[in-house]
């Protein structure tokens, strides 16, 4: 059997997006940067910073998870209306809030519900800082591995 | 420049089949043309193993070298079988309900257009069929026996083994051989270690996988140097796909023409039922190619829809269809996957891709199906799919999990013997057309309870080496819950009675005499799991020297 192609996982992520938008009144008008102020706050939860490797927006995730949820579609409103909905939780938008109420937050979001929105992105989000982060060189520490197979490769 | 005439014989496609046929012919002293509708690939700089994000990226997809296709009926999520559900330990928890339509992979059916075929991301697994299988309904009443014997086709593996460079030690397997391994084995790495020690323990006996990737340096090519991304590519070109073994010493005869980017898009048959012509599409240009001897590779999904695709007003079903079985008997990858972290294990990720196998692991279902260790065709050899596919949760706690865990993941995968069902088969689809305005193929594939009953074997085989490995699972994926195929067989299988075959034990079409299949079309049953372009290559070489 073949790997699943990283490549092609974004075409389930969409789809997986598009199941759940619907279950939320404001799907598709929200959009734009502003909305996504949380984003970095959220992925440095996920993948914050250790000893030996750099945390999520330290490697840049953060921007590329904004390229790869595009101008429009289900996965950016998605985010749109998870990130949203962290932000009026509590008084203050999430990343205002201390860290040990994100870590809470999100632990949350963790053992939700994968049907609704905070489930689905919690599940998408991490993924995707994952494969982002996990695919930088600088997140290898500690690993037994080359930035790359080639050349040196890993003889038995 | 034209193509149009000069040759003695015409390839179309260049994968197993076509590779192995044009050098056959070259070295028989015949001038060949090889017409091949994808690209031509430059490993070291094409191929993605080399830089960082690799992991990201598979096996690459330029534009046309991948068919359109469409699929037709995959069958249903059958309640009954909810147990053959994938699941993973990180991935997405969620999946389609029962009595969902069974849906086609992100790879559906995986292969790659391009000089080499679907060898260039084969992993390079060069398995001679069991010589049971040439025999199987007569000794099982199951599936259909073959119309030649594995005897007929010992001398021709000897030589694709040759050619392509197969690594093994010879140790017994049940398939006699006449001659040795052009190579000695590879070392196996730590995960084939541990399911050897564990299959003794149990009664599963696992061995070297005779595997063409070079053990040491051979012929003009380096030997492999365990990068373990044998289906991204190989960049060293040390794997034996066709364009760096049969087509690169087919061109030194100087007998050889191969034009990439030929889509060739209809067979014309003369009066007599010989072909006369084929059209082509070369670079996005229209041109004819005269076919005094003609060998259709272009596997099995595009070989029925050409053929098909070539219906005419004295052909109204297509050409070599006077049976009608071109397309049908579509034979799928019944596959399955186990995977487990064995605690205490380091470097799994080390060593050949599929360096050990297990040929009989059921004594209930003999050749029925094997196994084998997959944990890096499986991709556990980065740390993006440890992280999404096998561990759970976020922080700190999930980065060190990885560290501690990672190398660990073994994973045994399982092939087997599929009967296909009646309602499995390649058809023209009736809307979707493709860039040349041509109908494009559309495969149809259900799994039959039968098959269903032998998934559960190769998953309790799969679990019980692992579990004796002291693994601990955490993901597994087979055929019941989406349509993944790797080797496809049948639909042009050949056969000795021309109302029930495409063509003759040989490949030579029943109905016209100057055209010869020599894919895995062919292949009247899947075999009991073993990988099959080994013997693709065997019954090509065997083919051309009889159409020579
Ligand atoms: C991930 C993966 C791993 C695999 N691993 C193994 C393995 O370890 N061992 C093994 O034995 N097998 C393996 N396989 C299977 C193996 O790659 C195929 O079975 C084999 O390549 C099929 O050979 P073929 O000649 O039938 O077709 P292909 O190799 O697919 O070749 C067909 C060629 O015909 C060309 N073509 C199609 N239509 C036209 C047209 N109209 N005009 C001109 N050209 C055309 C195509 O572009 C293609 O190049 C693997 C497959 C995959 C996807
Ligand atoms: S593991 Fe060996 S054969 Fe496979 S791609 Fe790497 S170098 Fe090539």
């Amino acid at each position: 059997m073949t790997a699943p192609s990283l490549e092609r996982r974004r075409a389930l992520l969409v789809m997986l997006s598009a199941g759940v938008a619907p279950l939320l009144p404001h799907a598709g008008m929200a959009s734009g940067s502003q909305d996504l102020a949380s984003l970095g706050a959220v992925l440095d939860i996920v993948f914050p910073s250790d000893a030996l490797c750099p945390s999520a927006t330290e490697l840049g995730v953060d921007a590329m998870i904004r390229e790869a949820l595009g101008p429009q579609g289900p996965l950016l409103q998605l985010f749109t209306l998870a990130l949203g909905w962290m932000d009026g939780i509590a008084d203050r938008p999430f990343h205002e809030l201390p860290t040990a109420q994100r870590t809470e937050i999100v632990a949350a979001m963790a053992t939700s519900d994968f049907n609704e929105i905070p489930g689905r992105f919690y599940h998408i989000a991490r993924a995707l800082t994952l494969e982002f982060a996990y695919a930088a060189p600088e997140a290898l520490g500690g690993l037994p591995l080359h930035p790359a197979p080639q050349p040196e490769g890993y003889a038995p | 420049m034209t193509i149009g005439s000069g040759h003695d014989a015409v390839v179309i496609g260049s994968g197993a089949g076509g590779g192995a046929v044009a050098w056959q012919l070259c070295q028989m002293g015949l001038k060949v043309l090889v017409l091949e509708a994808g690209p031509a690939f430059d490993p070291p700089t094409d191929y993605p193993l080399t830089t960082a994000g690799w992991e990201r990226r598979g096996f690459p997809s330029p534009p046309g070298s991948r068919a359109m296709l469409r699929y037709g009926d995959l069958g249903t999520l059958d309640p009954d079988s909810e147990d053959l559900a994938s699941w993973s330990r990180g991935g997405f928890p969620w999946r389609l309900p029962s009595g969902a339509a069974r849906p086609p992979s992100d790879a559906g059916y995986s292969h790659v257009m391009g000089l080499g075929g679907s060898t260039l991301h084969y992993v390079g697994e060069s398995h001679r069929l069991h010589p049971d299988v040439f025999r199987r309904h007569s000794l099982t009443g199951q599936g259909r026996d073959w119309p030649l014997s594995y005897d007929d086709l010992e001398s021709y593996y000897s030589q694709a083994e040759q050619v392509i460079g197969v690594a093994s030690d010879g140790a017994a397997d049940g398939r006699p051989r006449a001659a040795p391994y052009p190579l000695p084995p590879h070392p196996l790495g730590p995960g084939a270690r541990a399911l050897v020690a564990a299959g003794a323990r149990i009664g599963q006996r696992w061995q070297v996988n005779p595997r063409a990737a070079l053990s040491q340096p051979y012929n003009d090519r380096p030997a492999c140097n365990y990068c373990g991304g044998c289906s991204r590519g190989c960049p060293l070109g040390d794997k034996g796909s066709t364009d760096v073994t049969f087509l690169r010493q087919a061109s030194r005869t100087g007998r050889l023409s191969v034009v990439p980017e030929a889509i060739v898009t209809r067979l014309l048959a003369g009066p007599n039922g010989r072909i006369v012509r084929a059209d082509v599409i070369v670079q996005g240009r229209a041109e004819t190619v005269e076919t005094p001897i003609l060998f259709l590779c272009a596997g099995a999904v595009q070989t029925p829809r050409l053929l098909l695709l070539s219906a005419s007003a004295d052909q109204p079903l297509g050409l070599a269809n006077s049976s009608d079985q071109v397309g049908r008997n579509f034979i799928e990858t019944l596959a399955w996957r186990s995977t487990g972290l064995v605690a205490g294990l380091k470097g799994s990720h080390r060593g050949l891709p599929a360096d050990a196998i297990c040929w009989a692991p059921d004594a209930a279902d003999p050749g029925g199906f094997r196994l084998n260790h997959t944990t890096l065709e499986a991709g556990l050899n980065g740390p993006i799919a440890y992280a999404n596919r096998l561990l759970s949760g976020h922080g700190v706690a999930l980065k060190e999990a990885l560290r501690n865990q990672f190398g660990s993941a073994v994973s045994v995968g399982a092939i087997g013997e599929l009967v296909p069902d009646e309602r499995s088969r390649v058809t023209l689809d009736a809307q979707m057309r493709d860039a040349l305005g041509l109908p494009v193929a559309q495969i149809s594939s259900v799994l039959t309870p039968a098959a269903l009953d032998r998934l559960r074997r190769m998953r309790l085989a799969a679990r019980a080496v692992l579990a004796e490995a002291g693994a601990e699972l955490v993901e597994e994926a087979g055929s019941r819950d989406a349509f993944t195929a790797t080797h496809v067989f049948g639909t042009a299988r050949m056969g000795t009675d021309p109302t029930t075959s495409v063509t003759d034990p040989f490949g030579r079409t029943h109905d016209h005499p100057n055209l010869w299949v020599a894919d895995a079309s062919l292949f009247p049953g899947s075999g009991g799991g073993e990988s099959p372009s080994l013997t693709i290559m065997a019954l090509a070489l065997r083919a051309a020297k009889a159409a020579a």
